[in-house]
């Protein structure tokens, strides 16, 4: 069943559409989680809850052309605040690891917190990122949107792990001066 | 600003720049040595992925010239969180018409170097009369550090090798929470042409901080060379085209480096330069800091991996269970091994495996190449076709494929018909696993909950999985009482998670909490579930 029926049987109140959701979308929505959480049950219960949450925003949200996006937004970002609030007794997770990377893109101090209009930031990350070519913004987008580990994008894209972190840390220091010039310095 | 911001406001690109990273990578082609899914084979002939497996084991190492052993010529203190530095090492045999000869380090030493001095082909008797640390295995209580693979490689404590395919990692304690021992080993496979065979090519390391691990008619020279570095004499063992040791101590601690054949040699070099100069602290390896693997019956943990494994009840083709196995990692299962009686239903199911893969728990490497694909694209038509490519005589009758995330193995008997057993069997578990639960008299029953009342929205809270977090399990409504629902509300972890797991009706389901919910609350919405 194609995104646009899916949608339509959501606007529908259509129950049925959390089935066709959850047989089209749902591997790769568990998966989305479980980079995130390392953690197959959480995971699911994420998937579970994006399928909620889904329920409760189309309407008014019509998705029709991009449902995977629209749905793996809310699996991210339930993934990530389950992964902050969830006390880790051992080492930092994924979210600790990759908030430190991405630290590197900032430009200024990032002891000060400021308030980030999420638009702009938005669009100004978009700008740069469309900038790139199309295996470095496939790289980026693996590694800190879709919270892939390092070996997993390594072996999706068939490369050295050496090579990974190598591109990744260019491509940050070009974030972290795109920022700048874009009037991101704190 | 700060990095989880950033992270944060990811999610605000636009949906095409998210979904063109949803598929595969731009100009994506199968590479050598990828593991491939689907329901074709993986000829990946030829393709010599050489594996290191480095293991540094704790050896007291036969070094030096004449009778006497030289300690490490290193006069630094102890590495941090090492045990306490051993005496120098008791005065090891020296084998009849074997004289060392010392070969001194130079960066770039070709590994070459290490092994131009043997004479003869390595006594295999006295290959076989090493101990088992040589291979990485110690004696006492064990835990893992195998997912701190990225960890352990920022820290320091172990080179970054690219490409392997597997990364274990051990470590030994007598009493207390520091290591007496390391073991680290990387793995690649190397398959041939005929897909039937793969070999294993692995580097191993181990490290120890005692010197007296090995009793001393166990010091074995095997080969003539001695590299000295630094002041340091690294004592090498084997031969350049096959098994290779390395072993020195330094800095108070014994390393043992070991090598398979067909591991490049700048990788091998990468690892012994590594540990040379950067050994593990064993400070990160402390025992509350590893996981605990350990094996249970199935009946003190029946939830484990429920829905995935078949039963009788679920078709006249499944035997009755013989008996099941459940591996524990840090008391959550991660494999389950079934075994079926297969005098009271003969010709049909054996062996049923189910693998939550993690570093230490991996099913053989062949299962990653002969992989049929996803339980839920299976039809007869693709079973049948599976079959017809086994090769005879390399386990025609086993069928590995991915079950919503999880690996599993299914062996049956060697008659049995791929069209009228195993198909219909795989069949049976596919269509249980797709069962939701929604049902619209549920919504009809609690349409009228009024929100804020647990549980919230239930007809779409109450979302349907076959399995189910054990931790927070209440149990089946038919048996619920006040009682069972107050003693449930009041276990502090229930209040923490928000949730309300149950089963109903052959269906596990969850129904959200609220943080203020009552158990009386509670318990008339399970009587309304209830029908009363």
């Amino acid at each position: 069943m194609d995104d646009e029926a899916i949608v339509a049987l959501f606007l529908q109140r259509d129950e049925g559409a959390l089935r066709e959701v959850s047989g089209k979308y749902g591997g790769r929505l568990r998966t989305l989680a479980n980079s995130i959480l390392q953690d197959a049950s959480a995971a699911e219960e994420c998937e579970n809850d994006t399928y909620l949450q889904a329920w409760n925003s189309i309407p008014p949200h019509q998705p029709g052309g991009y449902l995977f996006a629209f749905l793996a937004k809310i699996t991210r970002h339930l993934a990530l605040d389950a992964c902050r609030r969830r006390a880790r007794k051992k080492r930092a997770g994924i979210c600790a690891r990759l908030t430190k990377e991405l630290e590197q893109c900032i430009p200024g101090s990032s002891d000060t917190p400021c308030q980030v209009d999420g638009i702009l930031l938005a669009g100004v990350l978009e700008s740069y990122l469309q900038s790139l070519p199309e295996e470095k913004r496939y790289m980026f987008l693996r590694r800190y949107w879709y919270c892939d580990s390092v070996p997993s994008v390594a072996k999706r894209m068939g490369i050295t792990q050496a090579k990974v972190k190598t591109t990744l840390h260019r491509v940050r220091a070009g974030l972290k001066e795109y920022l700048i010039k874009e009037g991101y310095d704190v | 600003m700060r990095g989880q911001e950033l992270l944060d406001k990811l999610e605000l690109l636009s949906p095409e720049l998210i979904q063109s990273a949803a598929g595969d990578p731009p100009g994506a082609e199968e590479t050598k040595g990828q593991r491939r899914r689907g329901l074709f084979w993986s000829f990946m002939g030829g393709c010599a992925a050489g594996a290191v497996c480095l293991s540094l084991a704790l050896l007291p190492l036969f070094l030096g010239q004449g009778d006497s052993v030289e300690p490490g010529g290193s006069s630094a203190a102890p590495l941090a969180g090492t045990p306490s530095p051993s005496p120098s090492p008791s005065p090891s045999p020296k084998a009849p018409g074997i004289e060392p000869v010392y070969v001194e380090w130079m960066p770039d030493l070709p590994l070459e170097k290490y092994f131009a001095h043997e004479e003869q082909e390595t006594d295999r008797e006295k290959l076989q009369k090493l101990p088992r640390t040589f291979f990485g295995y110690d004696e006492g209580e064990s835990r893992s550090f195998s997912s701190r693979q990225e960890e352990l490689e920022e820290e320091g404590d172990i080179p970054s090798i690219d490409s392997a395919w597997d990364f274990t990692c051990h470590a030994w304690y007598d009493s207390g929470s520091t290591p007496k021992s390391l073991s680290v080993r990387w793995e690649w496979y190397e398959v041939s042409d005929q897909i039937a065979n793969m070999n294993t090519e692995e580097i191993g390391v181990q490290i120890a901080g005692r010197s007296n691990f090995i009793s001393p008619e166990s010091y074995i020279r095997l080969n003539r060379t001695v590299v000295r570095r630094d002041g340091t004499e690294i004592t090498v063992l084997g031969q350049m085209d096959s098994q290779k040791f390395f072993v020195f101590q330094k800095d108070g601690a014994w390393r043992l480096i070991r090598a398979t054949a067909g591991v490049p040699q700048e990788m091998l070099l990468q690892v012994l330069d590594h540990f040379f100069q950067h050994p593990a602290d064993f400070r990160n390896f402390s025992k509350e800091a590893g996981d605990i693997y350990e094996w249970a019956e199935l009946e003190t943990c029946p939830e484990a991996f429920a829905g995935y494994y078949p039963q009788q009840k679920d078709s006249e083709l499944v035997p009755p269970l013989a008996g099941a196995e459940v591996l524990l990692l840090n008391g959550e299962p991660v494999r389950i091994q079934c075994v079926y009686d297969s005098d009271t239903v003969t010709g049909t199911l054996l062996q049923w495996t189910v693998y939550k893969e993690t570093p230490d728990n991996q099913p053989d490497p062949i299962s990653r190449l002969r992989a049929a694909g996803d339980l839920h694209d299976f039809s007869q038509e693709s079973i049948s076709w599976y079959f017809q490519q086994v090769p005879a005589g390399t386990g025609r009758n086993i069928i590995y494929f991915t079950w919503d995330g999880y690996r599993v193995e299914a062996q049956f008997a060697e008659k049995a018909s791929p069209e009228d057993v195993i198909w219909p069997i795989l069949e049976t578990m596919r269509e249980q696993s797709r069962a939701w639960g929604l049902s619209s008299r549920w919504s009809k029953a609690y349409g009228d909950m009024e929100a804020g009342k647990a549980p919230v929205d239930p007809a779409v809270s109450m979302a349907v999985f076959p399995k189910i977090r054990e931790e927070y399990f209440f149990g089946d409504l038919r048996d619920a009482t006040l009682e069972s629902v107050e003693a449930y509300l009041s276990r502090p972890e229930i209040r923490e998670s928000g949730r309300f797991y149950f089963t109903w009706e052959g269906y596990y389901a969850y129904a959200q909490l609220s943080p203020a919910a009552e158990a009386t609350e509670l318990y008339g919405f399970i009587a309304r579930v209830r029908g009363e």
